[in-house]
């Protein structure tokens, strides 16, 4: 009879070493799971408090944005999601996704990952490959809003060639950056750290407070880019970094348009 | 075929003086016809981007998206701007078609702006008259979504 594996995190070791955020996170890590994140959500909806975060080593059904699916293999990923509450409504939520980029961009940096960057909306980068991403899924309650932040790192690339581009777009892994890798628990410990730090922050005072660190990490600020929308251009122009809503600001010779949404890329010069 | 450029099809049939225009695409194929009496009703979401090579049904240029009387009842309106979603991804079912059934609290569909994906709960219970967006098109704050009676 085969049995599942224990999880490859244990969370009463993680929970020795969320120091100053210790007592913020609830953790739960679970060898497989559909997604994390789906999870989490109906524990949300169950009243899981805020600060719960699900972890898993294998993802059946993760999900990547609009339905892309987020491969995971146990060993070569990490990937989580964390409940978060927030007072007041929507409105006050604007550029979260940014902002959980800084918070890990800020961890890999001080685990000893140099070089991460931060693509609009919600992708990690390393070499202008993807090294992660990030999915926020949103619900309003009475009087606040239920953020579930689902979080996914490459620490190691996939065997395959097939597997690497699975977007057309290259993809990046820890491994290529620190050796030996990090452990994940104080990989994760670091996150979970730089997270409740930077939630906190936004909390108080809303995107504009880190807008700076953002664009001093913007992958592709004054570069030449193209935004697609459903596969089809929908604006082309230079990357001018985000606005104080964390809105994405493209130039031309037009003058500055803001976009909410669509998918970024390079475009050749 | 894809959306906009269906869209785009049917505002070139409308702004020319023909009255009928087909496209053979690959194996999609779509057929364009402009009535000159008045337009027959027609709903107001376009069929989802047709997967089979299927003819689409003969379109009414003149009657594009917009619903010619919105039905009476509660309007839910869009709490922020952004991109408006019937179905929590692109394969699965819609959250709602025009009668579904819907309770307090049940999606009704997802609107996404810098990819946080907020889920829009129904605030009343009832039937779903009108969807007054399509999927996939971008929404203005207090722009209304659906029509519940």
């Amino acid at each position: 009879m085969s049995q599942i594996p224990a999880p490859l995190i244990d969370p009463a070791r993680l929970q020795a070493l969320l120091g100053p955020a210790r007592g913020r996170f609830d953790v739960d890590a679970l060898a497989e799971c559909g997604s994390t994140s789906s999870l989490l959500m109906e524990r949300a909806t169950r009243g899981a408090p805020s600060g719960s975060v699900l972890v898993a080593d294998r993802q059946t059904a993760g999900r990547g944005r609009r339905g892309r699916h987020w491969l995971s293999s146990p060993e070569s990923g990490l990937t989580f999601s964390v409940l978060w509450r927030f007072d007041g409504d929507l409105g006050r939520l604007a550029g979260l996704s940014l902002v959980v980029g800084i918070a890990v961009r800020r961890a890999l940096a001080g685990c000893g990952v140099p070089g991460i960057k931060l693509k609009w909306p919600n992708d990690l980068l390393l070499d202008d490959g993807k090294l992660g991403g990030i999915l926020v899924e949103l619900q309003s309650e009475r009087n606040s809003m239920l953020a579930v932040i689902g979080i996914g790192l490459n620490l190691e690339l996939p065997a395959t060639d097939a597997e690497r581009l699975p977007f057309g777009q290259p993809v990046a892994a820890l491994a290529q950056a620190i050796f030996p890798l990090p452990d994940r628990h104080d990989l994760l410990a670091a996150i979970l750290i730089a997270l409740a730090a930077v939630l906190d922050q936004f909390s108080a005072a809303g995107f504009t407070a880190l807008r700076s660190e953002w664009q001093s990490y913007n992958a592709w600020q004054n570069r030449p880019v193209r935004l697609l929308r459903d596969g089809l251009v929908e604006m082309e122009g230079i990357c001018r970094g985000a606005d104080v809503d964390g809105a994405l600001l493209i130039g031309s010779d037009t003058g500055i348009e803001r976009c909410l949404s669509g998918d970024l890329s390079l475009r050749a010069a | 075929m894809d959306l906009r450029k269906l869209k785009k099809l049917i505002d070139l049939v409308e702004e020319s003086g023909i009255t009928e225009l087909e496209v053979t695409e690959g194996e999609e194929k779509v057929r364009i016809v402009k009535y000159s009496a008045a337009p027959a009703q027609q709903t107001y979401m376009m069929p989802p981007i047709a997967h089979a090579p299927v003819a689409a049904p003969p379109a009414s240029a003149a009657a594009a998206p917009v619903a010619p009387a919105e039905p009476d009842g509660h309007v839910v309106k869009a709490p922020m701007v952004g991109t408006f979603y019937r179905s929590a991804s692109p394969g699965s079912e819609p959250f709602m078609e025009i009668g579904s059934l819907v309770k307090v609290g049940e999606t009704l569909c997802i609107i996404e702006a810098m990819k946080l994906l907020n889920e829009i709960e129904s605030d009343c219970a009832g039937t779903i008259k009108a969807i007054l967006v399509e999927n996939g098109q971008p929404v203005e704050y207090g722009e209304p979504l659906f029509i519940i009676g």
